[in-house]
């Protein structure tokens, strides 16, 4: 008996809140940014978390959107419907000249459509998942990045049934697809990161003061007409300049030279965007989680 | 009792009232931040701002619960918004041990289109649980909130009472966390659902560190093994629950006198046990207790009926005494006493109110809520939260 009783003693205790395994954390003015390091981890260490919650967020957003409508994801198509349905139509009349475009227009239009749609997209999307869903970050302790990443899995889900749609496309206008056609997901990826990025700097500012997202909503309207989507670049004067500088320009005239040509000379360029939105992206993640608490003392008034 | 797990330490934050202004230091703040400079001037307040919390120091250890009270807009949903890491202070530190749990937005995320299965995944989701804890634990989450029969259906087809039901059940069944915040989510559903939650919350208070705030006085003398009165921001007392309540319960401040009354009708005096009641009045539970009135009216004879209405701390009514017809003289004053042998009201802060109705009581003659006041004492200590006790026989074998 004496023997157990020694054995006992010289056993550490282990409880079932031994503190010493327990997280600490410590909450003052002090900048996050002393610590970089530790921010970083922590960013890391949450999105990682977040991920089962941003998957149920996504299903939650994609079963409510439809579940009262009769059409369901048939609304998924009509926005890029309208648009290509609307420019064959001016151009086909002759109220807009029509172009010189090297596959069928509607095809063409359909393309640059897809793409613009997935930079479009991406651009707003950030700014509103995070709107949606302050009011549970505001009141609980939830990675808002979950919000976020739950928007971009909605829009990846409406552009693959888009994708779908093109296929059907490529046969019904027969535009032979070239055997970079797969490609085309690239450009549309692109084309959501360089949103993305730029949705995401976005944030701080756009959830404090409303009128960040009308201008975009602006820019985007206008910027839709400086790129390459429903006509060609112009040939010449300070409009091509104009064309020339929009980034988007490059990821919309890759995507149609995949399709149906060959990976032509849009290598560096598009790598260039990718590299870039890529660590925009970065910067603005870091970014939200720093001024994060003053987001939520503010919006929370 | 067990480690302290949360510390605030001189803890202090501001705040702004002023929309534009507030939003403008909000942009200041995060680029300072960006700047790696921390808040500028901790201690100076800008234009519009005021001190929301300031120089809060509190601890709170495993085991033990803390109650938070105080009116609104004291300052005690940010300082639980700081200890749940959700805003930064302007001063102090405050330090948390373990795993944080809060109970203050009850269903959280919920999508009214889903069915309250789907939103079940959700809101635990929100929580922190993973898809297989809530597969494993959703029976269980279904029978706390009774809702088996309307689990299917959409949660917007759900009444009020179900919505908050289905929102604490989800929570209630979380991880037991190291430290837990409750603001004022324990009054949900109806009574023996609010008796459930209450004996849930007990039963995870026993293990963790719990801050709680409830406008619910006695809830909070049952529950807290310390209540924090803040007011203005500030730390006004932290003690013994029944003593810190009753000081706050005090410091309202006296009902301004809300007395209406018919013409020619007017109330001259009102005294209890032969004074008039006032803070310093006390009465003993289970003693006798003597309500006298004095009024001036009409000169002629009336049938009246007398209500004498006593009111909780919180000023809900609990319990009334009310007149057969009596007949009063024609010489245009009439007195009227009310005796009780025994008072059965339960220790604590009471408020009187009383008043006058013709026999059909289809009007009023004089309605009288001079924040009458007084306070019921007694030797023993073994009171719970109810407003009534009887002072019964009993009998055993």
């Amino acid at each position: 008996m004496s023997l157990t009783k020694n054995l006992e003693s010289s056993v550490p205790k282990k409880t079932a809140h031994s503190i010493a395994q327990l997280p600490v954390v410590e909450y003052s003015s002090a900048s996050v940014l002393r610590n970089p390091l530790g921010l970083l981890k922590v960013i890391g260490v949450d999105l990682w978390r977040c991920r089962g919650l941003a998957w149920v967020l996504f299903h939650r957003d994609l079963m409510a959107q439809y579940r009262q409508s009769y059409l369901g994801y048939l609304w998924i198509f009509a926005p890029v419907l309208t648009t290509v349905i609307t420019w064959t139509f001016l151009t086909s009349q002759n109220i807009v000249q029509s172009f010189d475009t090297d596959i069928p227009y509607p095809a063409y239009v359909f393309v640059g459509t897809l793409i613009w749609t997935a930079f479009s997209a991406a651009l707003t999307q950030p700014l509103a998942s995070f709107t949606a869903g302050s009011a549970v970050f505001m009141k609980l302790k939830v990675a808002p990045e979950a919000f976020i990443l739950a928007g971009f899995g909605k829009l990846a889900f409406d552009l693959a049934i888009r994708l779908l749609m093109l296929v059907l496309v490529c046969v019904l206008f027969k535009v032979a697809p070239a055997a970079t056609a797969p490609l085309v997901l690239v450009a549309i990826a692109l084309a959501m990161l360089l949103g993305g990025a730029i949705g995401v700097l976005m944030i701080p500012i756009g959830s404090l003061y409303g009128d960040v997202s009308r201008i975009v909503g602006m820019v985007v309207a206008f910027g839709m007409y400086l790129t390459p989507v429903v006509y060609p670049v112009p040939v010449a004067g300070w409009s091509r300049t104009l064309f020339e500088l929009n980034p988007m320009t490059t990821v919309v005239l890759a995507s149609r030279d995949w399709l149906s040509h060959g990976i032509g000379s849009h290598g560096p360029g598009t790598i260039l965007i990718a590299v870039i939105s890529a660590i925009l992206f970065f910067v603005g993640i870091v970014l939200l989680r720093v001024f994060l608490p003053h987001l939520v003392e503010r919006m929370g008034m | 009792m067990g480690e302290s797990l949360i510390i605030c330490d001189n803890v202090g934050k501001k705040f702004c009232r002023d929309l534009r202004k507030s939003l403008w230091y909000g942009l200041v703040d995060s680029l300072n931040e960006l700047r790696r400079r921390d808040v500028n001037e901790p201690d100076e307040l800008r234009p519009g701002e005021f001190w929301s919390n300031k120089g809060i120091s509190l601890e709170v250890r495993r085991g033990e619960c803390l109650g938070l009270v105080g009116r609104n807009g004291a300052g005690k949903t940010t300082l639980l918004k700081m200890i749940t890491g959700l805003i930064k202070p302007d001063q102090g530190r405050i330090r948390i041990t373990g795993m944080v749990g809060a109970m203050i937005a009850l269903g959280a995320g919920f999508n009214p289109v889903l069915t309250g299965r789907e939103n079940i995944y959700v809101n635990a989701s929100i929580l922190g649980l993973s898809t297989r804890q809530i597969e494993d634990r959703i029976d269980e989450i279904v029978e706390f909130g009774e809702l088996s029969d309307a689990i299917d259906a959409p949660v917007r087809t759900y009444s009020s009472g179900m919505n908050v039901r289905l929102g604490f059940a989800v929570a209630a069944v979380m991880v037991k966390p190291d430290v837990l915040i409750l603001d004022e989510v324990l009054a949900v559903g109806d009574l023996a659902f609010r008796n459930k939650c209450l004996t849930r919350m007990a039963e995870i208070m026993k293990t963790s560190a719990v801050i709680f705030v409830s406008h619910t006085s006695p809830i909070v003398n049952r529950y807290s093994s310390r209540v924090a009165w803040l007011d203005g921001g500030k730390l006004v007392k932290v003690g013994q629950p029944s003593h810190v309540i009753e000081e706050y319960s005090a410091s309202f401040d006296q009902q301004a006198g809300e007395t209406t009354s018919q013409p020619g009708w007017t109330l001259e005096s009102l005294q209890l046990n032969g004074q008039c009641p006032n803070h310093e009045s006390t009465v003993g539970w289970n003693e006798p207790l003597s309500i006298a009135a004095s009024i001036r009216l009409p000169e002629k004879k009336h049938r009246v009926r007398v209500k004498f209405q006593f009111s909780d701390s919180e000023q809900r009514p609990i319990a009334t005494a009310f007149s057969e017809t009596m007949e009063t003289g024609n010489s245009g004053n009439a007195q009227f006493e009310m005796k009780l042998d025994q008072s059965l009201l339960a220790p604590g802060k009471w408020f009187l109110s009383m008043a006058v109705f013709p026999e059909d009581l289809l009007s009023y003659h004089i309605l009288a809520n001079a924040g009458w006041t007084f306070q019921v004492s007694s030797g023993r200590q073994d009171f719970g939260a109810d407003r009534i006790h009887f002072q019964a026989q009993w009998k055993h074998q």
